[in-house]
């Protein structure tokens, strides 16, 4: 870091400006060293690693079960995929199987914290381009999402709810009818939002031909999930390499196709995940349906011995593009060594290409659009 | 270069050196004023320089200042005589000045003097006089505002001159040009009357020197007083009054000369200063006018015994100051006083005596003499004036920012405001508190006082726009011909402060956001100019009053729908008067998920409060300027305002209707902000150099086309399809848009 600061410390022409670690739309510490002239930037170099916790080398020291928690903390906004990341890593491992209820469950839970996580990306896009009013209408819906999740496993924002093995608790009594009941009234929601901030001309005006990402780039900055498929990529882990029980259920792949503008900016990373959401309502009812035909009370498979030898790793389509977990085990209760994967890693280091010639402002509304969140950037 | 210089402090050495002669010349024979004329101020403060004005001091002489009398001292609370010697110095126009700070330490802090004041030429004893005393009471270093107010009322008042309060009497008052006696009744010896004395009357050197010059028809005699010519006569047989030639034209005219002329004896003494003659000198530099008792007609003798109006006290109200029944003798000069006070700006008569005779004397409107300085009525008449503006507008902005929260609250699925006091409405008054007690941090490396300044600029711009605000028919504070451009420049104001408050706040963040609001500020003041000019052209008047009267009561009578052009510029204007207040979605200076606050990032406290009461005021102050040139103002449908002037009722609905339209508007810019995402500083530049500036100018020719090619029945028509396509039309539209969008809003879940 103190090379970057001594090559930008006097260039004379031109103002430097630290964005952050405390700024209203950082989400998160994240810092940017920003070199503007005016409002137009030339650099925006990001500057991670203020929320790094150790998490991988906490990996090491708990039991392969005791970790879970932990896994929680790795995306906060979307804890469920992250759960199911350790937890499908070690089954791997160990060579464990998952009742088939068990299966369903992390997958209409996934589905919900996907639309939860969303609410907040959208909602804080918005805002960060200065519509206030969307961001409370999807909170409100994450509301209810945080509502039905805490009736599943207790918990409101990190739920530690998969298992190695399975999922820990059965859904409760009607539990089933409230998820239905949500999933009806969010669906026209989500034209609602369209209609207030999607579509809206200002809107477009400040995302479309913004920063777009191509295809080929999108690979080589190794992007994942919503920021891929905008970038007209049409590459999705739960369809192309599927895991649990993905294979069974039936949906789109929503790929941006530049309708504003340039094919894979900014509106069209935002007119992604709204478009996710129908989906992911469209896969929770049809895992809400095959639920039925599972017998009750079969959901987790506890293992009696988890020392398991060698190594596996798990891929899972998290909410900020592709988390791969990957476990190594030497024998003992304790992994010898975790790795996270994360998407909002990769989606930082385009930044300070994309940044270049960009306004300030746009600044605010590139990180948004690429949605990062800081844990999940630092670990 | 230097040579200018050179030469400029040549001719000044000259000049001076010139004048100064001169000066000394008249000396010589201004002997005459040999009195001290004037002690000033009254009230003497710390620091300050008492003024002797006495015409023998020359400019760069020492003096000795003589104050002979008794002292006020307080602390005893009674009074001692004494006597006390200060030096001054001369000044040009005849004046000596002495450092009141040398006789603080000698009297040694407040002290009241009544007594003589004269002046002596520096040097050992036995000093020359040089100007004899003069009876004055001065007030030195009082303690309190209060002391010196009393003192100033008490003594007379400098400012109006008039020193016609009781115990007063006998001195010469300036104001007047005279001396006035009580009058006594020789028997009673009850006072009947005031004297007149020591009129003080016209007197014109160069006049009074020509009546004594001969022209060219006396060359040749100049010298041969023995032989004078014949003169010329008017028609019976007096000498001519524009030509006198008696005596000879050394330019000298003596005492006798002038009394065979009718001169007044008196006033040639005094001009003559005690000696018979008067040479041309003197008499140029004698020059005066009447004084007003001399210019109304009193003559020097006249015994005052009435004035008009009734009972002449100070406490009574003003009462008509006519000559009739009710009408009391004035006895003393005191009771001439109170009349002339109560009677301000009306003619007094005054009855006089003169000789057996009664003679009506009107003294003309003079005014009323002021009792308090005239800075002390200043500062009353803003200070009202402020507390006039402020009452009414500090609530009201807060009242605007609950409504706008609450507004927010319902727009968005959530309450708003709802704990401080009935329904959350006093939320303002909590808030405007907790401000207030806040620490008023100022950076250290900020611009202490721009940053301080940066506030009272905003505050000034905006409130200074209620002073051309038309309320209603009546309620305007000034109606001013220049209107709306005065209402142009004053919010100028407004983006210097931010401007200031963002460069002296030393924040990059700051910084940024000052910039961005010279760039939109600056810009949008033109469209919004040029949309306010169209209808200028039509109403043909820059006054709001004026506007609103050539408005009609209905809606196809408001300049919004007057004609296409002037639709056009109501929404160029209203979306500039978006940008000129930095509200949504021109809200770039403070866009707080980009800048953290904007210009006012590092202000807090009070000073930050000033800002936010501003943003809001913005919000009535648009809505009141929407309705006043666009939409009608106070005008009723149907009502016509001569019907409207002359009565309460109509008033007070024009009033509730102007604030209901503007209300409206306040309603409408709440609805936006919270709609609508923010624009990026090059687009909202584009739309206005690229779009509202070009459209605006192009709408200005148009309707002035307009006004001047259609016939006045044609516009009457097209204002009702205007209002008929655009009013009912597209306003249908919009209303059933709202409609549709309410009723697809889903409706609040419940799951637990």
């Amino acid at each position: 870091m103190s090379e970057l600061i001594i090559n930008y410390a006097d260039s004379g022409e031109e103002m430097t400006l630290n964005m952050g670690p405390q700024h209203p739309s950082t989400h998160g510490v994240i810092r940017f060293i920003v070199k503007t002239d005016g409002e137009i930037m030339s650099s925006a170099e990001p500057d991670v690693g203020y929320l790094h916790r150790a998490i991988e080398h906490i990996a090491e020291k708990c039991t392969y079960e005791g970790f879970m928690p932990y896994t929680d903390r790795v995306d906060y906004v979307c804890a469920m995929t992250a759960n199911h990341a350790w937890a499908a890593a070690v089954e791997k491992l160990a060579g464990l199987e998952v009742p088939p209820r068990g299966e369903w469950l992390r997958i209409i839970s996934d589905e919900l914290d996907r639309i939860s996580s969303h609410c907040i990306a959208l909602g804080a896009m918005a805002m960060d381009i200065g519509a206030i009013t969307p961001f409370p209408y999807a909170l409100r819906e994450r509301e209810y999402i945080n509502d039905l999740l805490e009736m599943l496993c207790g918990n409101r924002l990190t739920y530690n709810y998969h298992r190695v093995g399975g999922v820990g608790w059965d859904m409760p009594e009607g539990w089933r009818d409230k998820v239905l009941r949500f999933l009806d009234h969010f669906e026209p929601t989500i034209d609602e939002f369209n209609r207030l901030i999607t579509n809206n001309d200002i809107f477009v005006a400040r995302l479309a031909n913004m920063a777009p990402i191509t295809g080929s780039d999108a690979i080589a900055y190794g992007l994942g999930g919503p920021n891929l498929r905008a970038s007209g990529i049409d590459y999705d882990l739960r369809r192309d390499a599927p895991y649990s029980l993905y294979s069974q259920v039936k949906f789109n792949v929503p790929v941006g196709s530049g309708q504003m503008g340039a094919v894979g900016d900014s509106w069209d990373r935002f007119w992604c995940r709204v478009e996710e959401w129908r989906e992911s309502v469209k896969i929770t009812r049809q895992a809400l349906d095959a639920i039925e035909a599972t017998p009750k009370g079969e959901f987790w498979i506890h293992p009696k011995k988890l020392k398991p030898k060698g190594d596996a790793m798990a891929r899972v389509e998290a909410a900020r593009g592709e988390m791969s977990c990957y476990v190594v085990g030497d024998g003992s209760a304790n992994a010898f060594r975790a790795r996270f994967r994360t998407g909002s890693f990769n989606a930082m280091q385009v930044i300070r290409e994309k940044s270049k010639g960009l306004m300030v402002a746009d600044l605010v509304a590139l990180i948004a659009s690429l949605d990062v969140v800081a844990p999940e950037i630092d670990r | 270069m230097r040579a200018r210089f050179a030469a400029v402090t040549l001719t000044t050495t000259l000049g001076l050196a010139a004048a100064s002669t001169l000066v000394g010349c008249n000396q010589k024979n201004q002997d005459f004023r040999d009195k001290v004329r004037d002690v000033r101020p009254i009230t003497l403060e710390r620091h300050g320089t008492m003024v002797v004005e006495a015409a023998a001091s020359r400019p760069g002489l020492e003096y000795v200042v003589v104050l002979n009398g008794r002292w006020r001292v307080p602390e005893k609370d009674g009074w001692e005589p004494r006597k006390l010697e200060v030096y001054g110095r001369g000044a040009a126009g005849d004046r000596v000045l002495v450092n009141v700070d040398e006789l603080e330490e000698r009297l040694g802090g407040h002290r009241r003097f009544q007594g003589q004041v004269s002046v002596e030429l520096a040097g050992d004893a036995p000093r020359k006089v040089i100007a004899k005393p003069l009876y004055t009471r001065l007030n030195f270093f009082p303690l309190s505002l209060r002391q010196s107010a009393y003192n100033l009322v008490e003594d007379g008042v400098e400012v109006a001159g008039i020193r016609l309060l009781p115990g007063r009497e006998g001195k010469f008052t300036d104001y007047l040009g005279a001396r006035l006696y009580m009058a006594r009744d020789k028997q009673s010896k009850k006072p009947i009357g005031i004297t007149v004395a020591d009129l003080r009357q016209a007197f014109d050197g160069q006049e009074f020197m020509g009546r004594y010059d001969c022209g060219n028809y006396q060359q040749g005699w100049v010298n041969d007083a023995r032989n004078p010519p014949p003169l010329p006569v008017d028609g019976e047989g007096k000498p001519h009054k524009n030509f006198i030639c008696q005596g000879t034209l050394d330019n000298i005219v003596a005492f006798d000369e002038a009394r065979v002329l009718g001169f007044d004896a008196e006033l040639f003494m005094k001009v003559s200063g005690g000696s018979r003659y008067i040479d041309r000198h003197t008499a140029e530099a004698y020059t005066r006018k009447a004084g007003k008792l001399s210019a109304a007609g009193l003559k020097k003798g006249d015994v005052i015994v009435r004035v008009c109006g009734s009972k002449p006290s100070p406490m009574d109200p003003a009462v008509p100051c006519e000559p009739g029944e009710g009408t009391k003798d004035v006895r003393s000069v005191a009771d001439l006083a109170a009349v002339w006070r109560n009677a301000d700006q009306a003619q007094v008569y005054v009855e006089a005596q003169r000789g057996a005779a009664t003679v009506t004397v009107p003294l003309g409107t003079f005014g009323a003499p002021a009792e308090l300085p005239v800075g002390f009525l200043l500062a009353g008449v803003l200070m009202a004036a402020g507390l006039l503006v402020l009452l009414p507008v500090g609530p009201g902005a807060g009242l605007i920012v609950v409504w706008e929260r609450k507004v927010a609250g319902r727009m968005q699925s959530r309450f708003g405001p709802n704990r401080v006091g009935p329904g959350g409405w006093l939320q303002w008054l909590a808030d405007g508190v907790k401000l207030i007690v806040k620490e008023d941090v100022i950076p250290t490396d900020a611009d202490p006082l721009l940053f301080r300044a940066s506030p009272y600029l905003v505050f000034m711009g905006l409130f200074a726009v209620f002073v051309v605000l038309p309320f209603s028919q009546s309620m305007i504070i000034a109606d001013l011909d220049i209107g709306l451009l005065y209402l142009m420049s004053v919010t100028s104001l407004v983006v210097v402060g931010i401007i200031m408050g963002g460069w002296s706040s030393n924040s990059k963040w700051s910084l940024l956001g000052g910039m961005r609001s010279a760039a939109q500020i600056i810009s949008y003041e033109l469209p919004a100019g040029l949309a306010m000019l169209s209808v200028v052209v039509i109403a043909g008047t820059l006054s709001p009053q004026t506007l609103v009267a050539n408005q009609g009561g209905s809606p196809w009578h408001w300049f919004v729908f007057d004609n296409p052009m002037t639709f056009a510029c109501f929404f160029i204007w209203f979306i500039s008067a978006l940008a000129e207040g930095n509200r949504t979605p021109f809200d770039l200076p403070e866009a707080e998920s980009e800048l953290v606050s904007g210009y006012n990032t590092e202000y807090s406290g009070f000073r930050f409060s000033i800002f936010f009461l501003t943003e809001w005021t913005n919000l009535f102050v648009i809505g009141a300027i929407a309705t006043t040139v666009f939409f009608g103002g106070w005008r009723i449908p149907g009502v016509h305002p001569d019907t409207m002037e002359t009565s309460f009722f109509w008033q007070a609905a024009g009033f509730a209707m102007m604030m209901f339209k503007s209300l409206v508007f306040v309603f409408i810019v709440i609805w936006i902000r919270w709609t609508l995402p923010r624009f990026r500083v090059d687009q909202m530049m584009n739309m206005c150099w690229k779009y509202f500036v070009p459209i605006t100018l192009a709408s200005l020719v148009l309707v002035a086309g307009y006004q001047w090619v259609t016939p006045t029945d044609i516009r009457e028509y097209v204002r009702y399809a205007m209002f008929a396509v655009f009013g009912v039309g597209l306003g249908g539209f919009f209303v059933s848009r709202v409609i549709f969008t309410y009723r697809s809003t889903k409706k609040t879940l419940r799951l637990t």
